[in-house]
């Protein structure tokens, strides 16, 4: 049941975090000791180290193929995308369609160009409520502690225990068809895993010296929080909630193919696949370009995620 | 001798049955059903042999008490025999099944059986009225809680055994006089009481068979039929059930040794089924309908292509009850609004058949082609006019309810684009699975909804009464028309053909032709492959069922 | 870890109830409307006249007992039809994680221990790529190529003996067998520039002994672990490959229950894959403190 993810990058860094070996927390607060200073510095580094790698470069490029493609779809679109015509199912790529017709006439081009809204947005407001209620009860966790953070753990264990589909599935159920549902499905089962992840970082900078240093040198606990704790535990989140963005497309192109996605006339990826799976064999454009359209944005955003961590740990290289 | 040439075997075929019907004059009936397909070689030439692979979906049950859905009773009608048997006639009469003879008093209020001597049962008992007796009070006991004894429910008595927790353990309405007599009292006169003993539910059981709990026999049951369980085998769930030929079986003695019934998954089960098919690994396939045009493409020439009308409908179904289509005409002019032959040909590569009237073509007699009229053809003209005369404004919100399980996608949303392009309708599709999609027809909440009715028993009224009747559970149009109720009481009454013909002519006059309560959209076509290299004689039934009894190796 | 089996299980019980729509109705599932009496019957018989809360209790109270109830539709025990099912899941997962293991680590080590050759440009490019795939579309791939196209290998089912297999197991591993690879990778090359690592080759002893006795045992633990979470959530049966590929596990069972609103196999098989995983999370955590002398010290 916990097939078919972008298993998070994280499971690598969660482990690593866990067993202490270093990481995140320990690059960064090594080098983040000498205070404000090194920081800047240390971002251009990591911002530097990012470009020159050219997988993540080519993974920006995608991603922003992508989003232009999504703002600028009904240009970019050469047919209405739900516009049926009934005298012209079933056809395969021609000139006038370039990547054919479905079975009820309408351009498949189109309908994906269209589909890169629902990807998007259904991407990244998904693991933007992952991110919210995760960064919130994880921050909370992780430097409030005590009774907050053993309650909060709990329940994340609840939601962590459940597969994202599964899970997904179930509020479908409850709440019914529509995007919105997808959205709040797939940001519910995801925010355990920014919790747990930012709740470890969070752990070992509380711990690390400079935060000691700042404190004693008499700065406040919100001053530390906000300014050196987060920005410094919320690495490892950023980059997995790069790699979610994947993550969430694939789960609910998933969906969609399952059956309990987004409305069956609006044009998304998944729902092209599911409906293309019927013509397996002899009408084979149909599902197969929708799936390299999720393929293209996914790679996209493994990329960034996986170049993000690379600039960040410079100790994997 | 291998008989090339499709138009030769059936002439030959046609010969032989000629032949043999001249020689024979009438005897019990051979089963054929359905329409084209392989044809029928006369019963004395078939060869023996040979075990038929066919592939079903997992069925709810095989237990003839609860037997509700295809998967189940293509597996039960071939372990049990009931009273009456069907054979697709025009004129929709009952055969003799372990019934001989059979009549009713002048109301039909009584009806008495007169059984076969010494039929057995798989298990060497002997099959007496008081078998059937039991079997239809096992199903029908309360406790049981069968999705299906309803068929029993004329029978009186049937309330109080029905009931929950039952408060009679046996029908006050069935006697057996003698071992060869059933007797059954109805609460109501039904002049057509006999065609409901078709269904599987009316079978009758051994003594051992216990009540409707007892696994063993739910799992393997022992019938009357012409096959039987495997010794030694029971239902392997999801897997296959194995039956074979009952070599004492009273009627026609089936010509091949064997059945196989594949169990295939329910998610893309039809897919599977005719991949397997074209794989060999099966000897009969449902078609996915979009694959329909390949494989006619493919499998016409060769004589394994079989097209045959089945008894079904499908319709637009419309909410009567309330606004916009409590009005005659607005409802007229939707159903005018869709292009049937369009979506036919553009959706459905043309394997649909539009529909001109409410009661289908296998009804013989009773189809009256063209009853619907105007409404049933696309007149995008005529149909604003009728929206406007209805009330029916542009702008309009209307729910498209369906069920999102069925493949329907296409279809709902073509009709979504027609209504929203030709009346300026604002069409909200509404998919659910197709449970929760009849609650919702139950609780009237859609204005439209694609919808599909077929009967369990050779008789429009199977359409009739439960569609448009007032009174009826399964009238979620909530259609309601004292004149129509009236002649529905009065069609079960008629005990001769042709006069219940006209009463039933007159209702679809009125329900459909004048008042459109619903607008049928197509008939229902059903097409199966089967391996006409290595079999003959396989045919689709009136039940949509392939003619295992009469098939046989070439 | 109770804790969680219970609130998940209170969570999908409650979310299950809430559904609209109407089980019993559903299992009619004919067109035809259920009389009064036989619905009474089944109410009766599913406990579902009863209070939800007492519904609740009762149901807890059978699990305590390992008995899930009985399907709606099909009326046998939740526990036989997933039994019957369970062996073919527990076959896919077996495979799949063969698959990883085998393709994955040694993949890994490869790329490792050939640093910046082409062989590691090879694997670190083509794992990277195969994260981005979706499972589904893996499984459409393969089918299309291998069942399709050239005919080699079944299309769906189990029919075919072992050659059934094949297809969903790669499918299923696919994306994971990449990350156990960049795992492997990852962890393996962090290891061989470790001092210890020097100290062995100065030693004298041979490459290939350094690898396998002193890196690898190093730096598989984390990979194991990941392995291990990993069966823990195949066991619980793989929804998309089993839909696609037709598999006969409890995931396709799942599938077809939430169709027909067979609530006893939602819950049954929910309840049981996250009973599973937690399991098997529980076993990785103690296996990885026994393993990582690190933890044991703490």
């Amino acid at each position: 049941m916990t097939e078919q993810t972008v298993p998070q990058a994280p499971a690598v860094g969660e482990v690593t975090l866990e067993s202490g070996a270093g990481g995140f927390g320990g690059a960064e607060s090594q080098a983040a000791a000498v205070g404000g200073i090194t920081r800047q510095t240390q971002f251009g580094n990591i911002r530097r180290r990012f470009l020159r790698n050219k997988l993540a470069l080519l993974g920006l490029v995608m991603i922003t193929i992508v989003f232009l493609t999504a703002i600028f779809a009904p240009i970019i679109a050469t047919h209405p995308p739900k516009a049926q015509d009934l005298t012209i199912t079933l056809q395969s790529p021609s000139s006038e369609h370039w990547l054919g017709t479905d079975e009820l006439g309408r351009d498949v081009f189109s309908r994906i160009v269209y589909g890169t809204r629902i990807a998007v947005s259904v991407g990244l407001a998904s693991i933007f409520l992952a991110l919210v209620i995760g960064v919130i009860l994880g921050s909370i966790s992780g430097y409030v502690g005590k009774v907050w953070d053993t309650l909060i753990m709990r329940i994340a264990d609840v939601f962590f225990a459940f597969p994202l589909i599964i899970g997904a599935v179930v509020i479908i159920l409850v709440v019914g068809r529509g995007v919105t549902p997808v959205i709040l499905a797939i940001g519910l089962f995801s925010w355990a895993t920014v919790a747990r992840l930012l709740r470890s970082s969070i752990l070992s900078i509380r711990e690390s010296e400079y935060v000691e240093a700042a404190r004693s040198l008499g700065a406040s606990k919100w001053r530390i929080v906000t300014r050196h704790v987060l920005p410094n535990s919320m690495a490892p989140v950023l980059v997995y909630a790069m790699v979610s963005v994947a993550t969430a497309i694939v789960a609910q192109a998933s969906l969609s193919y399952l059956g309990v996605g987004v409305p069956p006339d609006v044009p998304d990826w998944g729902n092209m696949i599911a409906a293309g799976q019927k013509f397996f064999g002899f009408k084979d454009y149909l599902w197969f370009f929708p799936s390299m359209a999720v393929v293209f944005t996914v790679l996209g955003f493994v990329f960034v995620g996986d170049g993000m961590r690379d600039a960040l740990d410079p100790r994997l290289r | 001798m291998r008989i090339t040439g499709r138009t030769t075997r059936v002439g030959i075929a046609a010969l032989c049955l000629a032949l043999l019907a001249a020689a024979c004059g009438g005897d019990d009936d051979d089963g054929a059903g359905g329409q084209t397909g392989g044809q029928q070689q006369s019963g004395g030439e078939a060869k023996k042999g040979g075990v038929f692979r066919i592939p079903i979906g997992e069925p709810s049950a095989i237990d003839p008490y609860n037997a509700r859905e295809s998967e189940g009773s293509n597996v039960t009608v071939r372990l049990f025999t009931g009273l009456v048997t069907y054979d697709g006639n025009n004129e929709l009469k009952m055969r003799p099944g372990v019934a001989e003879r059979w009549n009713a008093n002048p109301d039909c209020t009584e009806w008495t059986f007169n059984l076969r001597r010494g039929t057995k049962f798989h298990n060497g008992e002997e099959v007496d009225a008081n078998s059937f007796i039991r079997g239809w009070t096992r199903a029908s006991i309360g406790t049981a809680a069968s999705q299906v004894s309803y068929h029993l429910a004329q029978i009186q008595g049937y309330g109080p055994l029905h009931a929950t927790p039952p408060t009679a353990q046996t029908f006050s309405g069935l006697s057996a006089p003698d071992p060869y007599t059933l007797v059954a009292k109805l609460d109501a006169g039904d002049c057509e009481f006999d065609k409901q003993l078709v269904h599987p539910v009316a079978s009758p059981v051994p003594s051992n068979a216990g009540d409707a709990r007892n696994t063993t026999f739910n799992e393997a049951p022992v019938g009357n039929g012409p096959f039987m369980m495997k010794p030694g085998t029971k239902w392997e769930h999801n897997q296959r059930i194995s039956l074979v030929r009952n070599d004492n079986y009273f009627g026609n003695k089936p010509n091949i040794d064997g059945i196989e019934f594949v169990i295939f998954p329910a998610q893309g089960r039809l897919e599977a089924e005719y991949r397997a098919f074209t794989a060999g690994e099966v000897d009969f396939a449902r078609i996915p309908p979009t694959l329909f045009k390949q494989a006619e493409g493919t499998y016409k020439p060769q004589g394994s292509f079989i097209k045959s009308e089945q008894p079904g409908i499908n319709y637009l179904l419309i909410n009567n009850a309330k606004p916009p289509f409590n009005n005659v005409d607005a409802r007229k002019a939707v159903s005018m609004a869709i292009d049937r032959e369009a979506i036919n040909q553009g959706v459905y590569q043309g394997s649909l058949t539009s529909a001109t009237a409410f009661i289908t073509p296998p009804f013989g007699a009773f189809h009256q082609p063209g009853v619907c009229g105007d409404w049933c053809k696309y007149d995008v003209n005529k149909a604003k006019e009728f929206a406007q005369r209805g009330g029916l404004a542009p702008g309009t919100r209307i729910k498209l309810a369906y069920n999102n399980d069925g493949g329907h996608e296409p279809l709902v949303q073509a009709w979504k684009e027609q209504l929203e392009r030709n009346l300026g309708l604002v069409v909200e599709l509404d998919g659910v699975p197709f449970a929760e999609h009849l609650q919702k027809r139950d609780r009237g909440d859609f204005d439209i909804a694609r919808a599909a009715w077929s009967t369990d028993y050779p008789s429009p009224d199977g359409f009739t009464t439960p569609l448009l009747s007032s009174t009826s559970e399964d009238n979620d149009g909530k259609y309601s028309n004292p004149e129509v109720d009236r002649l529905l009481k009065l069609s079960k009454t008629q005990k001769s053909d042709t006069d219940r013909e006209k009463t039933i002519e007159e209702i679809e006059r009125i329900a459909i032709g004048r008042d459109l309560a619903l607008a049928p959209t197509y008939y229902r076509t059903a097409y199966r492959v089967f391996d006409s290299n290595k079999w003959t004689g396989v045919g689709l039934d009136f039940f949509e069922r392939p003619t295992l009894e009469t098939a046989s190796l070439k | 870890m109770m804790l969680v089996l219970f609130g998940a299980s209170i969570i999908l019980f409650v979310c299950l109830f809430i559904v609209p729509g109407d089980p019993i109705a559903t299992s009619q599932g004919e067109g035809r409307q259920l009389d009064p009496s036989t619905r009474a019957a089944l109410e009766r018989r599913y406990n579902l006249d009863k209070p939800l809360p007492q519904q609740y209790v009762g149901y807890l109270g059978r699990l305590a007992q390992g008995d899930l109830g009985e399907s709606y539709v099909y009326r046998r025990s939740v526990n036989t039809i997933l039994k019957e099912k369970l062996g073919n899941t527990f076959r896919l997962a077996l495979a799949a994680i063969i698959l990883e293991i085998v393709l994955g680590i040694v993949a890994g080590i490869i790329a490792a221990v050939f640093r910046y050759s082409f062989l590691d440009v090879l694997v670190t490019l083509s794992t990277t790529f195969a994260i981005g795939v979706p499972t589904l579309v893996i499984g459409l791939a393969l089918q299309n190529i291998f069942a399709i196209n050239l005919g080699w290998l079944p299309l769906q089912g189990q029919s075919a003996g072992a050659k059934s297999i094949i297809l969903p197991a790669l499918t299923l591993a696919g994306v994971e067998t990449a990350l156990v690879s960049r795992l492997m990778r990852g962890t393996m090359s962090e290891v061989m520039r470790a001092d210890f690592i020097r100290t062995a080759y100065a030693k004298g002893l041979s490459k290939r002994v350094v690898i396998l006795k002193h890196a690898l045992r190093n730096s598989v633990i984390p990979v194991l672990t990941f392995l291990g979470i990993s069966f823990g959530g195949l066991l619980g049966g793989a929804l998309i490959t089993e839909t696609v590929f037709n598999w006969n596990g409890i995931g396709l069972a799942l599938v077809g229950a939430i169709q027909s609103q067979d609530n006893p196999i939602v819950l049954g098989v929910v309840t049981y894959g996250v009973a599973v995983f937690v399991l098997v999370n529980l076993v990785v955590d103690v296996a990885y403190a026994f393993l990582d002398p690190r933890i044991r010290l703490e």
